[in-house]
């Protein structure tokens, strides 16, 4: 147990770290689903099962602009969320001796396994995105508060009141993620490992289907954040011709 | 003239613009402390530093990387104010000005293209080339990104007020509709890719020697086509839902229904055979 606790605070300490570039700082893309779930599997000790679990978010949440004052989903909480609760979740549990397709692991990611609790972990944890909107906006909600006292620091004539206010919004948002990031972590860990054994086989053996049903609404969250007038005729020819190209040319 | 160093600190806080956004002002709190090394430089007595600054202390928002024409242009004028060349209210009609004009470029451009351009480069990438996927999505993405913060500053401050020109003249707009065809394009190879990757392990029964006989029409190039035209119908047919406002994590649990619901089924069918 004590170890399970150290993972999730490891993942939520580089969560909330991540989560810091998607608006207040950098944004230099480190907090996008390829790069933090990726992230996460490393320090979690499986890489590539976090590039896998990257790879589909990515394409996911492409669409989702932060215009104006509109807040996305938290695309960045719920990846590290997602890929923790899958790598801790995995390890606590153990081996499924569930067979869906009897080559479903030739996929080459990683383990049979993983696509079970992977299944499960977007099942429970893409609903709890009301949470991660919720800390983001409470801490959006709290930083007129640094605004107030710069401008009050001003009025003292104290200049760096200005920076020093602006980066403590830093401060409340790596707080806030941190904090979301445990408790969603933990909560999931905690369903995946009592929640799980207890369903029927049937149900357990449909978890994979859901990676399935995130890799093709990946595929059209995709091609709907691109669409426009020429997209259907790009679109298809380049499919057929890639896939002629690569069935004469791949051997 | 403020020195290149203070230029140089102007830029890295423009990469904080944001640390404090809030509902009620936005980026306010940000941009005043972005500008600040260069008021700290323009005026040495402490009082005529704090009401320069608390010209900016107000409700500010554009896109967070098109802030840095702005804030090189405002520096510019802000020495035109101290020189008494230019009225301070001109910095603030000129900044709220290009709030809705930069806001919807930076989005169109960055958030609607460069970033869905780059990210489906990326998955391409970690798909052929594993974990430099990511890689090739954050160099691709910040060479755009880090070209605007930097020359966008640089030009701002060179030209002033003029920048909105410059600006119009790189046609970020135009740009952007022709990256989003690319990208698209690129997407239709990623599936192609993904098709490959998933028929190499056999995972649909074809083994991938079966492949090699293309275009003789096998039964593995056959399966292969008719799969991809699988996927790119129902990629294009779930695209529509989605531009009618259904959320992923619905479309996601709307697909997953019917595979469960089948699965239970064949269970039902095979306790009762």
């Amino acid at each position: 147990m004590k170890g399970v606790v150290y993972q999730c605070f490891l993942a939520s300490a580089v969560g909330g770290l991540l989560s810091l570039d998607r608006t207040a700082a950098f944004q230099v893309m480190l907090s996008r689903p390829l790069v933090a779930s990726p992230v996460i599997g490393y320090i979690l000790g499986d890489a590539m099962t976090g590039l896998l679990i990257g790879g589909v978010l990515e394409l996911l949440f492409i669409g989702e602009l932060p215009i104006g004052g509109y807040i996305p989903p938290h695309e960045t909480m719920l990846t590290v969320v997602i890929t923790a609760v899958s790598l801790i979740g995995q390890k606590a549990l153990g081996v499924i001796d569930i067979a869906v397709f009897p080559n479903w692991y030739l996929v080459g990611f990683g383990s049979a396994d993983i696509f079970f609790i992977l299944g499960f972990a977007i099942l429970i944890v893409i609903p709890m995105d009301i949470i991660c909107r919720k800390a983001d906006a409470a801490a959006r909600v709290f930083n007129v508060r640094l605004f107030n006292a710069a401008l009050a620091g001003l009025d003292k004539g104290f200049i760096k009141a200005v920076g020093t206010n602006n980066l403590k919004g830093l401060g409340v948002f790596f707080a806030l993620n941190l904090l979301t990031i445990f408790v969603l972590t933990f909560s999931g860990v905690l369903l995946v490992y009592i929640l799980l054994p207890l369903l029927p086989r049937v149900v357990v053996m449909s978890l994979p289907f859901a990676v399935g049903a995130a890799c093709a609404t990946g595929l059209s969250s995709a091609y709907s954040a691109l669409y426009g007038s020429r997209s259907l005729t790009v679109f298809l020819a380049a499919t057929f011709f890639a896939v002629t190209l690569l069935a004469m040319v791949i051997r | 003239m403020i020195g290149r160093f203070t230029i140089f600190k102007v830029f890295l806080n423009s990469f904080f613009i944001q640390s404090a956004w809030s509902f009620e002002k936005m980026q306010g709190l940000g941009f005043a402390s972005a500008i600040a090394p260069a008021i700290k430089d323009m005026y040495k007595d402490r009082d005529q530093a704090s009401a320069a600054l608390k010209r900016h202390m107000v409700f500010y928002n554009a896109h967070p990387y098109m802030a840095s024409p702005i804030l090189g242009a405002v520096i510019g004028m802000e020495e035109d104010v101290k020189d008494g060349k230019l009225d301070a209210g001109n910095i603030t009609s000129f900044k709220e000005s290009l709030i809705g004009p930069y806001g919807a470029i930076g989005d169109t451009f960055f958030w609607g293209s460069v970033r869905p351009i780059a990210s489906v480069l990326g998955v391409l990438s970690a798909l052929i080339w594993g974990l430099w996927g990511p890689l090739v999505f954050l160099v691709v993405y910040n060479l755009f990104h880090i070209w605007m913060r930097w020359f966008g500053l640089h030009k701002g401050y060179k030209l002033g007020e003029d920048v909105v020109e410059y600006i119009k003249t790189l046609g970020l707009p135009e740009q952007a509709l022709r990256i989003r065809i690319i990208a698209t394009g690129l997407l239709g190879i990623m599936v192609a890719a993904l098709m490959f990757k998933l028929f190499k392990t056999g995972m649909f029964g074809i083994q991938p020697n079966e492949l090699l006989s293309f275009p003789s029409w096998s039964l593995g190039t056959r399966v292969l086509f008719l799969i991809t035209g699988f996927i790119t119908t129902a990629t294009i047919l779930l695209s529509i839902l989605l531009r009618k406002g259904t959320s992923v994590s619905l479309a996601i649990y709307l697909l997953f229904l019917p595979a469960f619901v089948f699965l239970i089924i064949m269970n039902m069918l095979q306790r009762v055979g």
